[in-house]
């Protein structure tokens, strides 16, 4: 049913925020982690968005597949590292400065309020489209 | 055979049909408002009440609709407006809904002849 | 003189004599107009039942149009009980009368 269209769209949309909310309190939690299990400090990861309809207007044909968005994966970012003059840290290089993770705070935290609009966005909309199935439902009692 | 339902029923399940497509469209734009590249989209339909009586009336287009935002990697999604389109849609739709309910409802009346 | 014959006239079939003359009864022409209106009931009840089968084999249907129908199919039938209904009490009323 095209109700359920709109509900898939929406529903997309609630996981993708989700993904992108999970990596970027990661992100935060390990803003200090200097070594992690490759033995570099950790880098920041991002979330790959695509749109995933059908080419565009194919998706208003009815029958169309869900479209929506789709997470195409999680990134890890090239940037290199922060560097810290810290030379009494235990895992200081021996030039004397500490690599960091190239993770921004305040970018972070800016991410992860566009992040939950977005998601709340979505959810208004799922509940618009669920209330009106059941609107249409009703007039049949 | 005296025809029950005048063309106002037909409108208004037109009516219907174009409102929870566009809402397909609206919900598609939200749920891509973070997506890198992604152009707004919205559904239009060209006014029919000047078509001869018992034409077909056109189809709704998809057109995109350019909030002049700039997003991240050129996606041009204003969630604000979104919202806004969103909600004025709905309200449609249960406009339309109660209209259709309301028909229904005179109609059985008529019928059953009692008030 | 041998050669004349009487053909016997056959006689008429019911079908061809209803189609032949539809002005001979007004009842016929009452009853055509009976027998189309519940053959568009009948119509738009089996359309309503398709709508239910696709909607419960999962298939795609246009919600708004499904509802629509299904109602319109719902109110015509009611109509057309109705019709017969009163049409019923006429008949009765008709035969109660004193002759």
């Amino acid at each position: 049913m095209d109700i359920f269209r709109a509900l898939d769209v929406s529903a997309s949309g609630l996981t993708a925020q989700r993904a992108r909310m999970d990596v970027i309190a990661e992100n935060i939690a390990n803003s200090d982690t200097t070594v992690t299990a490759t033995g570099r400090p950790y880098q920041r990861k991002t979330v790959t968005l695509r749109a995933s309809d059908t080419s565009g207007f194919d998706a208003m044909l009815p029958g169309a597949k869900a479209a929506g968005v789709v997470v195409d994966g999680v990134r890890t970012s090239l940037d290199p590292p922060r560097r810290v003059w810290q030379p009494e840290h235990p895992q200081a290089g021996a030039d004397g400065f500490l690599e960091l993770p190239n993770v921004n705070p305040v970018q972070e935290m800016t991410d992860m309020m566009a992040s939950t609009r977005a998601y709340e966005a979505n959810a208004v909309a799922f509940q618009a489209a669920k209330s009106l199935g059941m609107k249409l439902l009703e007039l049949l009692r | 055979m005296i025809s029950l339902f005048d063309s106002a029923v037909t409108a208004l399940a037109r009516g219907l049909t174009f409102a929870s497509q566009r809402h397909d469209v609206l919900a598609q734009n939200l749920a891509n408002v973070e997506t890198p590249g992604y152009r707004a989209r919205d559904l239009v339909r060209d006014d029919a009440s000047d078509m001869a009586a018992g034409a077909a009336p056109p189809l709704p287009r998809v057109t995109y609709s350019a909030d002049d935002v700039q997003g991240i990697g050129g996606n041009d999604v204003d969630l604000e407006r979104q919202m806004g389109r969103i909600a004025e849609n709905t309200l449609l739709q249960h406009t339309l809904v109660q209209l259709l309910s309301s028909q229904f409802a005179s109609l059985k009346q008529v019928i059953s002849g009692r008030v | 003189m041998g050669d004349l014959r009487i053909a016997p006239i056959a006689p008429p079939t019911p079908g061809s004599g209803a189609s032949s003359a539809p002005a001979a009864t007004g009842d016929t022409g009452f009853g055509e107009a009976l027998s189309r209106a519940l053959s568009e009931v009948n119509e738009m009840q089996l359309q309503s039942r398709n709508a239910a089968v696709a909607v419960a084999s999962g298939k795609p249907v246009d919600t708004a149009q499904m509802v629509v129908g299904v109602e319109k199919a719902a109110i015509s039938l009611q109509f057309a009980i109705q019709v017969r209904n009163k049409l019923l009490e006429a008949y009765q009323e008709l035969m109660r009368m004193q002759v």
